[in-house]
């Protein structure tokens, strides 16, 4: 422990001005002035404080003593900020994969009920493809069950090509124009951020966007990678604050772990731009 | 009318006849404790001139002896004669101030 001169023992002036104190009996430290400058100083030995309600049980604690506790409290604040992160990161996880994912399967089953009638060998695959879905469903699940990280190698291109796919029923003119090499070369955790972001963003459109049209891209831009999903709908307020439940501040969330730029415009009536820009390299 | 100064009114000495009743808070043979007990007695030989008592309280024994004389570390020297009660909080390596603090000195 650091331990200082101990200045603050000098008897203090009552007097403010130097001919003040100088003429002016000098007063004795207060008590807790001495502890403060006896405990910088390395004066004292142990502090004597009140250990129940009734100020009648005292407990004196070493400067050892006090030290280890405040360690012990910083662990705890330490351990309490990793579970409060890893909540979040459940959270975020959750939202923005599984549930996107199942929201995702339910929108083609819903188009499988057309199909059915219209074109059975479409709706037998689009069933097969919710199927393969709700298994990469369950594997995410479980993960998240079993503690471990969420499956890290993902293939980005096939799966933002399945987002699209799924999403035709409700955009009927949905594009994805994705550059395989840019995905192929992203880092695992980045390609899943990504995604993330993609399912959160193709999300919104279909629940709110209203749109005739939209378009999800993958390519390099200026040696930045950029995702941008655009869509020519009813558009949001990208000011909204946190908890309208559009998932823009989860989207900003995964922007910020990947050092990224996030640009968000809408204007009503005239679509809206989510664009993600990252570092190009692994 | 200039003002005589005031006179100050000799010290009370105490039951035991002494002039100094000091009090002196410890918590066992710690090094402070240790120190600030040693440090008493030789700056009360040196300067107070056989006229103190000196009882020592170990906390450790008894925490709620604290109580008293609202004792917030260890070591602290309570003058409790000649009034007022003053306090000195720590290991009075600092005999200057010990002797400041006991008014044997006058402020600096």
């Amino acid at each position: 422990m650091a331990r200082r001169a101990a200045s603050a023992h000098k008897p203090r002036g009552r007097a403010s001005g130097p001919a003040a104190a100088a003429a002016a009996p000098q007063a004795w430290p207060s008590d807790a002035e001495q502890t403060l400058a006896a405990l910088r100083s390395g004066l004292i030995d142990a502090l004597v404080i009140p250990a129940g309600p009734g100020d009648h049980v005292y407990a004196l604690r070493t400067f050892d003593e006090i030290e280890a506790a405040n360690q012990k409290l910083l662990d705890s604040q330490e351990r309490l900020l990793a579970l409060v992160n890893e909540r979040e990161r459940l959270m975020q996880d959750l939202h923005d994969g599984c549930i996107q994912s199942i929201y995702a399967v339910g929108l083609s089953l819903e188009e499988c009920r057309r199909l059915i009638r219209e074109d059975p060998k479409h709706a037998a695959r689009t069933v097969a493809d919710a199927q393969a879905s709700l298994n990469l469903v369950i594997q995410e699940l479980r993960s998240f069950i079993s503690g471990n990280s969420p499956p890290t190698a993902i293939d980005l291109a096939a799966e933002l090509e399945r987002i699209g796919h799924a999403t035709r029923a409700h955009v009927p003119l949905f594009k994805v124009e994705v550059d395989r090499s840019v995905a192929a070369a992203l880092a695992p955790e980045s390609a899943v951020q990504l995604l993330q972001i993609a399912r959160e963003g193709v999300s919104n459109i279909v629940r709110h966007a209203k749109a005739g049209s939209a378009r999800i891209s993958l390519r390099l831009r200026a040696d930045k990678v950029e995702l941008a999903i655009v869509d020519d709908g009813v558009g949001f307020d990208p000011h909204a604050p946190k908890g309208t439940g559009l998932g823009l501040h989860h989207i900003a969330a995964r922007v910020q772990k990947l050092a990224g730029r996030l640009r968000l415009t809408s204007t009503r009536m005239k679509g809206s731009r989510i664009v993600v820009e990252i570092a190009g390299s692994r | 009318m200039i003002k005589p100064p005031a006179r100050k009114a000799p010290p009370r000495k105490t039951a035991k006849g002494a002039k100094y009743e000091l009090c002196l808070y410890v918590a066992g043979n710690t090094a402070k404790s240790s120190a600030a007990l040693a440090n008493l007695k030789r700056i009360a030989a040196d300067h107070l001139a056989g006229e103190y008592s000196i009882k020592v309280i170990d906390l450790l024994k008894n925490p709620a002896l604290a109580r008293g004389d609202q004792i917030l570390a260890i070591p602290t020297l309570v003058r409790r004669l000649p009034s007022p009660i003053r306090k000195i909080i720590g290991d009075l390596s600092d005999t200057e101030r010990v002797l400041v603090g006991l008014d044997v000195k006058p402020h600096a």
